[in-house]
């Protein structure tokens, strides 16, 4: 059962108050909401909450021959289907617009941005590699779980250790977790995921209302650019004229840049959302490798 | 058996005694009522929405349509999943007063939370499953229902060489580790509900709904499934007892998660008019 | 505080005994009526003993005679409209269920209401073998008093009993709400509230 699109009322009053920069649930414009993880009790297993959107996420692996034609190369499968659990509007069994939208979007962010070291994956050329499957379960779609499922899957392949592994001739020797500390995945670089959207600018700009707004708000204001929002609720991404979606790392490295909707985008307006992004996976890379280090810590999965 | 009885288990744990139970009532967004449960580290997450719109092809003139979807931690759904599924279908629609709300969907989806190594799901995970779906169910509140639903799960260990009797020890809520040298097991689902009688005791009568009771070794019992039985009948009352416990806090929503990223210092200051929104959406999400 | 699960007895019992939701009465085997809890809350009853109900909280409306609810158009239908009002199925409101008037074509509501219109209305027909319907004046006076189309403002979702304490006059947040700045508001038992077009940054 698909939600009706949203009413009349509503829809003026998300765009009255965009006039304003004001946010229907009082964010600031280029705020997130509140990004939290939670790790389960196996490594690997990540929940990640933006908001009231929540995604659960776990890595396995699994030796397994490679193919002919990749020798050298471990294997990384993502699965992400959509259940009832995150909203009634997904059908069990049945693909929606949604579902594949999440799938190529983490398939390009996780997988195809080289974000894992395949070859680190290869155990014996030809005969032993390893598998990894990471599985996206979205527990609450309460909009942008596209940014959520990312965001998860990097943790959980953050998170995730490998059981050590020796090999003696033609003989593999798998070392268990007391014995010799579980290794880590070995990783190129941490992309993640932030998806903005645009509203037109509105063609003629109230008087700014209340004399306690601040200068910042003023400026925005009168400029002509469309007004730009970062992580959107469900009602601002289905008001919004245009998407951009954009992927990158802390080194300024966009992986993907997707932008949907009908609204044109200048150049410009991409850079300012590419600035904006910059600033926050700054700052939310280096937040998950702590929070995954603390979490080691007090597992103590070192050897000691 | 008094000797083997007060032999404790690997983890400390005596014959009849569970680990601890977890009960936490999620408050995902877009459903109408989702719980955790968990034995341990045997978790699982439930949801339930309904009643909703149904499609036509499903729709039934005298009832609702109830649904149970089961997914695994890794990997989608496969046969196993499916097949449990149909299981916990026919075992929760007795429970469910679905006359009251005919031409509607009810839609009850289940999520593990703890990997499943073997093809098929564990008893203790089993457990955890339905027990995380009766709490989904009573969270949403908007379904009848004519009784609770509890289960927990016994495994049973092999019969020791030389053993003067022939009795197999019995223990409840086993854990994977456990399972791995035991040679049978299963779950035990029981209805709780006051018609079927009065105990006079605080916890109401239970009626052994469903169950998989399995032994790869010997023959089959009849004295033994009944001990396993009222082990396991002992175990789902104490279930029942902490999700009765729960239901005073049910509406409180879930506490908030230790390591959540602080806000960027470079947040535009409130307006004043902005506090106050927010102390209304606070007394909204705790009601 | 009394906690009851589903299944379990509830010791009501008065001559002129009235169920509220959450509970229904059924024969034992021996001829005697029980009555029996049918969902999860806190057993409330009235003072004389005479109305009992379970308390509890919910997320999916389920309509009920004569209650308030905010519904939304999502479809016009012959010379009426299909509502959405959160419950399983959408409710009907006929273009003649709305109060009478001499007035020219500005007010008919044919030529006001369009999809995407939020609407508050009484239920004024709840079958769970029928579609609900919906009427927009007060089944005595058959005036409109306040039902009918609301005009911009904003829609606010929140759980059944917020909505139910929210009509409470003695519940606190309207009267707190209202001590700071001005307020009014639409409450559907649906668990939607509107709120009407004031300084945006105050809504």
């Amino acid at each position: 059962m698909r939600p009706p699109s949203p009413s009349i009322p509503e829809k003026e009053f998300v765009v009255t108050a965009l006039a304003q920069n004001l946010r229907v649930d009082g964010r600031a414009l280029l705020e997130m909401r509140r990004t939290s993880l939670e790790f389960g009790a196996e490594l690997g297993t990540v929940e990640c909450a933006l908001g009231k959107t929540r995604v659960l996420a776990n890595v396995e692996a699994k030796m397994v021959r490679p193919p002919p034609e990749r020798r050298y190369e471990g294997i990384i499968t993502i699965h992400s289907e959509i259940s009832p659990m995150a909203s009634s509007m997904y059908e069990p069994g049945r693909s929606s617009e949604e579902e594949v939208a999440l799938s190529r979007m983490l398939d390009k962010v996780l997988r195809r941005s080289d974000t894992i070291d395949k070859e680190s994956l290869c155990i014996q050329a030809g005969q032993r590699v390893w598998h990894l499957r990471l599985t996206i379960n979205i527990l609450s779609d309460s909009g942008n779980m596209q940014d959520c499922a990312c965001l998860a899957g990097m943790a959980a392949l953050k998170h995730f250790r490998r059981p050590e592994i020796e090999v003696v001739g033609d003989e593999i020797i798998i070392h268990e977790p007391t014995s010799r500390a579980p290794v880590p995945l070995a990783m190129h670089h941490t992309p993640l995921c932030l998806t903005f959207v645009f509203f037109p600018p509105a063609p003629s700009q109230p008087p700014p209302t209340t004399d306690s707004a601040d200068s910042k708000q003023h400026d925005a204001s009168l400029s002509p650019h469309p007004t730009m929002l970062l992580d959107p609720s469900p009602l601002e991404a289905t008001l919004a004229s245009s998407t951009l979606s954009l992927a990158l790392n802390p080194q300024r490295e966009l992986c993907v840049v997707h932008k949907a909707g009908g609204m044109p985008l200048a150049p410009d307006d991409v850079l300012r959302a590419v600035d904006v992004a910059v600033k926050k996976v700054r700052e939310v890379v280096p937040w998950i490798e702590g929070q995954v280090s603390g979490d080691w810590d007090r597992r103590g999965v070192e050897v000691r | 058996m008094p000797g083997k009885t007060a032999a404790k288990r690997s983890d400390g744990r005596i014959h009849d005694e569970m680990r601890a139970l977890y009960v936490i009532y999620e408050g995902l967004d877009r459903v109408d009522g989702s719980a955790r449960f968990g034995f341990g580290d045997t978790k699982a997450i439930a949801s339930l929405s309904g009643p909703i719109e149904v499609r036509l092809a499903a729709e039934q003139p005298s009832k609702a349509t109830f649904e149970v979807n089961i997914r695994p931690l890794s990997n989608v759904p496969g046969t196993e999943s499916k097949s449990l599924s149909a299981s916990l279908r026919s075992l929760f629609a007795p429970s469910l007063i679905l006359s009251r709300n005919p031409r509607t969907l009810i839609q009850l989806v289940i999520q593990s939370l703890t990997p499943s190594p073997a093809p098929r799901f564990q008893y203790s995970l089993i457990a955890a499953f339905i027990n995380a779906s009766t709490l989904a169910i009573l969270n949403a509140g908007s379904v009848p229902m004519s009784g609770v639903i509890c289960a927990v799960a016994i495994g049973r260990l092999p019969l020791p060489e030389n053993s003067a009797t022939s009795e197999r020890a019995l223990f409840l809520d086993p854990t994977d580790k456990e399972l791995l040298s035991a040679d049978g097991g299963g779950c035990f689902a029981f209805m709780f509900a006051s018609d079927f009688g009065d105990t006079g005791g605080l916890v109401p009568v239970c009626k052994m709904v469903w169950t998989n009771w399995t032994a790869t070794a010997g023959v089959f019992d009849e004295d033994e499934l009944l001990r396993a039985k009222e082990l396991a009948k002992r175990g789902a009352e104490q279930v029942w007892t902490k999700i009765k416990a729960s239901v005073e806090y049910m509406d409180r929503s879930r506490p908030v998660p230790l390591h959540a990223l602080a806000p960027s210092q470079s947040q535009e200051q409130d307006v004043p008019m902005a506090v106050e929104e927010a102390e209304d959406d606070d007394a909204k999400m705790e009601i | 505080m009394f906690l009851v699960l589903p299944g379990e007895h509830v010791p009501a019992k008065h001559v002129n005994l009235k169920l509220g939701p959450g509970l229904q009465q059924e024969s034992t085997p021996e001829g005697d009526n029980v009555v029996v809890s049918t969902r999860a809350g806190t057993l409330q009853h009235s003072a004389n003993n005479a109305k009992w109900w379970v308390e509890s909280n919910a997320r999916r409306y389920v309509p009920a005679p004569q209650e308030f609810v905010v519904g939304m158009v999502t479809g016009r239908m012959g010379e009426g409209w299909r509502v959405d009002i959160g419950a399983a199925h959408h409710a009907s409101l006929d273009a003649l269920a709305f109060e009478a008037t001499i007035d020219s074509a500005l007010s008919d509501p044919l030529n006001v209401i369009k999809v995407g219109s939020v609407i508050y209305a009484r239920v004024s027909l709840a079958h769970k073998d029928m579609e609900p319907e919906l009427e927009c004046f007060d089944a005595q006076t058959r005036k409109a008093e306040g039902f009918g189309e609301l005009k911009g403002g904003f829609l606010v979702r929140c759980s059944l009993r917020m909505s139910r304490s929210l009509l409470d006059p003695h519940y606190f947040l309207l009267p707190f709400l209202g001590s700071r700045f001005p307020l009014d508001a639409a409450v559907g038992m649906n668990g939607r509230v509107w709120k009407p077009p004031t300084q945006t940054a105050g809504s």
